[in-house]
C-alpha cells in the first residue's frame, strides 16, 4: 500500500484537473508549475560551469538551483503539519 | 598523511552519492514505485552535496588544489545537505504517525526518505571533518586529475542526465509533477499510452 507523498492533492484525478488547468493557462497555476525539470538543468548547468576559471560562474547558477529547490520545497509543504513540537 | 588525500576523498564522496542515487533508480524501475516530488527534491539536493566535491576536483585541474577551493566546495556541500536534511525531515514528519504505512516500500527496514536524511547527516558530517582538517588534507604537493577523475565526473554528470530525462518523462509537457504520482505522464501526452 502506498499513500501521498504530499496530502494537500486529495486524489491523482485533481491533478489532472490541475494540469488541463495548466495548458489552457490558468494564472492560478502559475505558482505550482513544477520546476523540477529546470533545477536539474541548473544542476547540470553548474556542473559545467565548474570548467570555467571564474568562481562566480559556479556559484551563480549552484545558487539559483539551490534557492530554486528550497522555494520548490516550500510550495509543496504550504500546509503545516499537525504535530506538537 | 597521503598529499593527495583531500583530493581522493572528494572523488569518494562523489560515488557515494552516485551510488545512492543510482539505488534510488534501481527502486524506482526495478519495484515500479514512481519518485514523489519531495523525492525528486531530495535526490537535487544530494546531487547540490556532491556538487560540492565535484567543484574540488575539478579546481585541481591545473594540477595544483588551494584549501580556499576545498573550503568553498565542502561549504557548497553543507548548504545542500542543511536544505536536502530539511526536506527529508518534513517527509519523514509527514508519515512518522501509524498507522501511516510510509511512502513506498522500506528499503534495508527504512523508507528512501529516512536513508536521505541519514546520507545528508553523513555528508554534513563528512563536509566538517574535510574543512577541520583541511590543512592537512590539502597540500601543495600537485595532484593529477587523470582518467579516475574524469571518470568519475563523467559518472556525476550522467546521473544528473539521467535524473532529468527521468523527470521530464514523469511531467510530461506539463511541467507538473503530481503529489501522487502514478505514471509517466509524457508518454500519455504524446499518445504512446492510452490514457483509459
Amino acid at each position: 500500500m502506498t499513500v501521498r507523498c504530499d496530502r494537500r492533492l486529495p486524489d491523482h484525478r485533481r491533478f489532472r484537473e490541475r494540469q488541463d488547468g495548466a495548458v489552457l493557462g490558468s494564472i492560478d497555476l502559475v505558482k505550482e508549475l513544477s520546476l523540477d525539470t529546470l533545477i536539474l538543468l541548473l544542476i547540470l548547468i553548474t556542473l559545467c560551469a565548474m570548467r570555467g576559471e571564474q568562481r562566480w560562474q559556479v556559484y551563480l547558477p549552484f545558487f539559483a538551483s539551490l534557492i530554486a529547490t528550497i522555494l520548490l520545497f516550500l510550495v509543496h509543504a504550504s500546509s503545516s503539519l499537525n504535530l506538537n513540537f | 598523511m597521503n598529499k593527495q588525500l583531500g583530493f581522493w576523498i572528494a572523488h569518494f564522496n562523489v560515488v557515494v552519492v552516485c551510488i545512492v542515487l543510482l539505488g534510488a533508480f534501481s527502486v524506482q524501475f526495478g519495484e515500479q514505485e514512481i519518485p514523489c516530488p519531495l523525492c525528486m527534491l531530495q535526490r537535487m539536493a544530494m546531487m547540490l552535496c556532491a556538487m560540492g566535491s565535484a567543484y574540488v576536483i575539478l579546481q585541481a585541474r591545473s594540477g595544483a588544489l588551494s584549501i580556499p577551493e576545498f573550503a568553498a566546495g565542502y561549504g557548497m556541500s553543507i548548504l545542500a545537505a542543511v536544505c536536502g536534511a530539511a526536506i527529508s525531515t518534513r517527509q519523514i514528519l509527514l508519515h512518522i504517525v501509524p498507522p501511516d504505512p510510509g511512502y513506498g516500500d522500506p528499503v534495508f527496514g527504512l523508507h528512501l526518505y529516512t536513508w536521505a536524511l541519514v546520507v545528508f547527516v553523513v555528508v554534513l558530517i563528512d563536509s566538517g571533518l574535510n574543512l577541520m582538517f583541511a590543512g592537512s588534507l590539502v597540500t601543495d604537493q600537485p595532484v593529477k586529475f587523470g582518467s579516475v577523475s574524469k571518470g568519475v565526473i563523467g559518472l556525476f554528470g550522467a546521473v544528473i542526465v539521467a535524473n532529468l530525462l527521468c523527470v521530464f518523462c514523469q511531467a510530461g509537457f506539463h511541467w507538473i509533477l503530481p503529489d501522487d504520482p502514478a505514471r509517466y505522464e509524457l508518454f500519455y501526452d504524446l499518445g504512446i499510452f492510452n490514457a483509459n
